[in-house]
C-alpha cells in the first residue's frame, strides 16, 4: 500500500470523527485495555502487547504490557510515520512482520533500526464499522507469528472494541 | 426571547451560547472565532436563532472539540516522543 493511500486511509474524516468520540482519557478504559494487553502477551509468551488507538499524526498506546520504564510509556505513543499498527489500520487485515531490519516496508523505520520493534502483528480493532487502531504483538527478536498467536490478538481485538464502545461518546 | 408559559425558561439565544462559550474558552474573542468557524463549517447563517439550528451547531462544537482533543494528543506524542529521546540520544 502506497504512503499516500495508508495516508488518507488514517486521515479519512468518518475514521477520525469515531477516533474522536472515544473518551481516550477515562483510566477505566486504560486499566482495562492494560489487562486485556497483559493477558495477550501471557497467551503467546511473548514480550510486549498494545492496544493502539490510531490518530492524525500519532499513534496513542491506550493500553499496554511490556513496556514499563521505557521512552514507549513516557510517551505514550509514536510518531505516526514510525507507526506499524497504521498499516493495520490502513488495510483493515492483520499486518505481520517476522523480522523488521529486513522487511522492505519497516527496514528504515527507526523503530526497526533502533531495536524497538524486531518482529510484530497486530490486528485491527474495529468500533461503529471503523478501524480505530490495532492490537499488536511486539517480539524482541525476530519471531515467526503463528496461527495461535493471531487467534489471540483477534479474540484481544473483540475485546479492546468493546471496551472503546462503552467509552464512545454518545453525542 | 420566549419563555414558555409555567415553565420559566427562556429559549436558548446565540448571545447565551456565546458568554458560556466565552467564560469556558477564557475571553469573548475565543468564544466568537470558534463559533464563527463551526457555524461556516456546517453552514449556518448568523445568528444561530431555532432550537433546531442551536442543537445543529451544539453538535458541531462537540465534534470540534473532540477533533481538537485528538489533534492536540498528537502534538503532545510528538513532543514527548522528540524529548525523551532527546534524553537518551543526542539529534545528530
Amino acid at each position: 500500500m502506497s504512503v499516500t493511500a495508508v495516508s488518507e486511509a488514517v486521515n479519512d474524516p468518518a475514521r477520525l470523527r469515531t477516533v474522536a468520540a472515544i473518551d481516550f482519557d477515562h483510566p477505566g478504559l486504560r486499566a482495562a485495555l492494560d489487562l486485556i494487553s497483559r493477558r495477550t502477551a501471557e497467551h503467546t509468551g511473548l514480550p510486549v502487547s498494545l492496544a493502539t488507538v490510531v490518530m492524525n499524526t500519532a499513534q496513542l498506546i491506550a493500553g499496554s504490557s511490556g513496556i514499563a520504564g521505557t521512552w514507549l510509556a513516557e510517551s505514550g505513543g509514536t510518531p505516526i510515520e514510525w507507526s506499524f499498527c497504521v498499516q493495520t489500520v490502513a488495510t483493515g487485515r492483520p499486518y505481520v512482520v517476522r523480522e523488521s531490519r529486513t522487511d522492505p516496508v519497516q527496514a528504515r523505520n527507526p523503530l526497526s533500526t533502533m531495536g524497538v520493534v524486531p518482529s510484530y502483528a497486530g490486528v485491527p480493532v474495529f468500533v461503529d464499522g471503523q478501524v480505530v487502531g490495532a492490537h499488536c504483538l511486539v517480539g524482541g527478536a525476530a519471531h515467526t507469528f503463528t496461527d495461535a498467536d493471531l487467534s489471540a490478538l483477534e479474540e484481544g481485538a473483540r475485546d479492546i472494541a468493546q471496551v472503546l464502545l462503552r467509552h464512545l461518546d454518545a453525542g | 426571547m420566549t419563555t414558555m408559559d409555567g415553565w420559566n425558561f427562556d429559549q436558548p439565544t446565540e448571545a447565551e451560547m456565546l458568554k458560556a462559550l466565552a467564560d469556558a474558552l477564557g475571553g469573548p474573542e475565543y468564544a466568537r472565532a470558534v463559533l464563527d468557524t463551526v457555524c461556516r463549517k456546517i453552514g449556518q447563517s448568523r445568528p444561530v436563532t431555532s432550537p433546531g439550528d442551536m442543537i445543529r451547531v451544539a453538535e458541531a462544537l462537540l465534534e470540534f472539540a473532540d477533533m481538537l482533543r485528538v489533534t492536540a494528543r498528537s502534538v503532545k506524542i510528538r513532543a514527548v516522543t522528540y524529548r525523551a529521546l532527546e534524553g537518551v540520544l543526542p539529534p545528530r
